[in-house]
């Protein structure tokens, strides 16, 4: 502070910058951690920055090099763990390979960055219609008639209602899932009221596909069998507690409907 | 063909799925095909009275197979097909099960449903492990008419370099 004129980023700076910006997207994403380690470790060969280190777990980045008159550089990234894009994360990858193709400068490689953040995320409507075609879907294959299929498309996209309407208020997300799973279980055994033969099970099955962390569980695999112990645990536990919250959430209504004598 | 039908609902669900990670709409028919054969595989396999585990292990197996195929063909990561494809293997009913038989105190069939939940989760984890042994040079053997990989960028982001293997 007290300094009048800007410090003046020198070059080595800005291109770690904008590898580790690059890296914080790829990992925000849901990308692999040995494809943000490689291409961060890629970007800076090419740059030809020195002396470079690079440390990536599930929710951070360090990376330490030195710039052309050998001062130290560095940068550090806290990633939380975000919701997986699996578009951003195809053109973040097609934009490594094309700075280490050296068909991208320096400032398209920004602007890219850039228009690949702003890649939109689905509209609830969108958001709506692929649920009920999944939900639909997979209720069906699981051994669901024609009214399982539609109660379970109506159960799941009130629960995406739901999702959709906390998802930028103060629940946390674990919380969101219990009750997310609570109300699709409450709906569900709602319905043996209406006195017709559904099963509520393929219901309560098919309309928690959303919730499960298939996800979740794929990368924990995939970096445990890399030797990334670290982010394949933080992983592992995120399938675990979601899991649990899931199962908590449809625990309550069965029991509360025990209590009240329902017909289980 | 019943197959067949279970076959085309299964891609229409990994599909859907697909989308809700925002999967790109180039790929949407390869994840579709990806989930549709894993859940092909399984159903084949528990329809002839083999056991679930077996059936989610060989299923996952090919699934991780094709993945690393349609990565180096599409020039995609392989999480885009990966992601997608597990869906119809991911043990949402045994889960289930496991919790409703907690409840209604059926303590037999609580634990079956549990460890056979943990067993499907196992027999999913090391059907990724086989499916990503194979080498690198298989697939990119297998895709060699298709597309000309020019350097090893393939095998750098979908297989784990050899040092940091050892």
């Amino acid at each position: 502070m007290g300094n009048k004129e800007p410090v003046l980023l020198k070059k080595a700076e800005l291109q770690l910058q904008l590898v580790a910006d690059i890296g914080e997207q790829l990992l925000k994403n849901g990308a692999e951690i040995f494809r943000v380690n490689e291409s961060i470790e890629r970007m800076i060969q090419i740059y030809k920055i020195e002396k470079s280190h690079v440390y990536v777990i599930a929710n951070g980045i360090f990376i330490s090099a030195k710039d052309e008159n050998g001062h130290s550089i560095s940068e550090v990234r806290q990633v939380p763990l975000g919701a997986t894009h699996l578009e951003r994360v195809a053109s973040l990858n097609q934009l490594v390979r094309d700075i280490c193709n050296c068909s991208c400068t320096f400032d398209e490689a920004l602007e890219r960055l850039e228009q690949i953040k702003e890649l939109p995320d689905n509209s609830f409507k969108a958001q709506l219609c692929y649920c009920i075609l999944g939900i639909g879907a997979f209720s069906y294959l699981f051994g669901g008639g024609v009214l399982e299929v539609l109660i379970a498309i109506i159960i799941g996209s009130a629960e995406q209602l739901f999702l959709y309407v906390t998802r930028k208020g103060k629940l946390a997300k674990l919380v969101r899932i219990v009750l997310a799973s609570f109300f699709v279980a409450l709906l569900a055994y709602a319905t043996t009221y209406l006195n017709v033969a559904i099963s509520q099970d393929i219901i309560i099955i098919g309309a928690i596909m959303p919730l499960l962390p298939g996800v979740a569980f794929t990368t924990s695999v995939r970096e445990l069998y890399n030797g990334d112990y670290v982010s394949g645990m933080i992983h592992l536990l995120d399938t675990l507690i979601i899991t649990l919250c899931i199962a908590v959430g449809i625990y309550l209504p069965i029991a509360i409907m025990q209590q009240l004598g329902g017909v289980i | 063909m019943i197959y067949l039908i279970h076959f085309l609902a299964a891609c229409i669900a990994t599909v859907g799925f697909a989308k809700l990670f925002h999967a790109p709409n180039r790929e949407i028919l390869f994840c579709g095909i990806s989930g549709g054969i894993a859940w092909l595989i399984y159903d084949v396999i528990t329809t002839h009275h083999l056991s679930q585990v077996l059936g989610t292990l060989v299923a996952a197996f090919i699934l991780t197979v094709i993945a690393r195929l349609f990565a180096v063909i599409r020039k995609m990561p392989v999480t885009v097909y990966l992601i997608s494809g597990i869906f119809p293997l991911v043990p949402g009913a045994g889960i289930y099960n496991t919790i409703y038989y907690l409840i209604t105190a059926e303590n037999g069939l609580f634990s079956e449903y549990g460890l056979r939940t943990i067993a499907v989760a196992i027999a999913i984890t090391f059907g990724i492990l086989f499916g990503s042994a194979l080498p690198q040079s298989l697939f990119q053997k297998l895709a060699r008419n298709k597309t000309q990989v020019k350097d090893s960028e393939e095998n750098a982001n979908n297989n784990i370099s050899e040092k940091r293997k050892k």
